[in-house]
């Protein structure tokens, strides 16, 4: 400690912390002390804290105390970065792949590379979770709970064996020009048909009774 | 005033970086030798000459945080 100069020199063991732990430290000590970074004795890299204003001794502890605080926490956010990489980088290429229009065929590709190369042994559990995660949410084509439905096909019963033309003039607006001609609603047409049908039979049996007679 | 640099720990970018910004608060020269990038400074501007060096060694680890993020990205 130099109290007349107003700072202090920490060594630390690059051994022990990462070069990228102490720039972290560093930056997040920009506001509170000048610092300067030098190569020290066997190696070591010597961090000087010169306070931005008058500091006492006690200060200068503490200074140096929260200054080795930080780089532990910038040491650990470093490990964990560097252990989390893959997985990171497999979700959002995963995000970024289902957003794109062809993303089924680039899912494949993707699946067969992970497949030649897997991720690390750390990263398997991770993964197999992750891929049960994405198969659940792409099981939606599925549709067990009939989310997926349309509010026609729900609610006016145009069912699956409905024919297609069924479906297209129930679809199609009605010519709104044409006033004199009856515009038929589709779902009545059946009702239609067997009212028609009866009225047929009634006719006929009608006859059949008056030739009788 | 002459500052030197190690080499281990400070990009000459991001010297070069720092240089550009301070440029108008004094003249500066770059020699290079083994271990270090030394800057010479000299018309220091009279109203920042007392923390001009501090805060010149501030500014370029600024830029070697911002840099060495690049790297891990």
């Amino acid at each position: 400690m130099k109290k007349k100069e107003n700072k202090i020199i920490i060594s630390v063991d690059p051994k022990l912390y990462s070069l990228e732990a102490v720039y972290g430290a560093a930056y997040a000590f920009l506001d509170k002390a000048y610092i300067y970074l030098e190569e020290g004795f066997k190696s070591k890299i010597q961090v000087s804290l010169k306070g931005k204003e008058k500091l006492t001794k006690k200060s200068l502890e503490t200074l140096k105390g929260e200054f080795l605080n930080e780089l532990l926490n910038f040491s650990l956010r470093d490990k964990i970065s560097k252990s989390n990489r893959k997985i990171r980088e497999y979700i959002i290429g995963r995000a970024l792949a289902s957003a794109l229009p062809n993303s089924g065929k680039l899912m494949e590709k993707r699946e067969e590379t992970l497949r030649r190369k897997p991720l690390d042994k750390a990263d398997a559990w991770d993964k197999e979770t992750l891929t049960e995660e994405f198969e659940k949410a792409l099981s939606w084509e599925k549709d067990p709970e009939g989310i997926a439905v349309t509010w026609e096909e729900k609610h006016l019963c145009l069912d699956k064996k409905s024919s297609k033309q069924e479906k297209e003039e129930f679809i199609k607006e009605p010519d709104w020009g044409k006033e004199s001609e009856e515009i038929v609603i589709p779902w009545k047409k059946e009702d239609q048909k067997q009212e028609k049908c009866k009225k047929n039979k009634k006719k006929k049996s009608t006859k059949k009774n008056i030739k009788k007679n | 005033m002459m500052i030197s640099f190690s080499k281990k720990f400070y990009n000459l970018t991001a010297i070069e970086n720092s240089i550009r910004a301070y440029v108008g608060l004094a003249t500066f020269n770059i020699e290079k030798n083994k271990r270090n990038i030394v800057v010479k400074v000299t018309n220091i501007n009279e109203e920042v000459k007392n923390i001009f060096r501090d805060e010149f060694c501030n500014y370029i680890l600024s830029e070697m945080k911002n840099k060495s993020q690049w790297i891990q990205n």
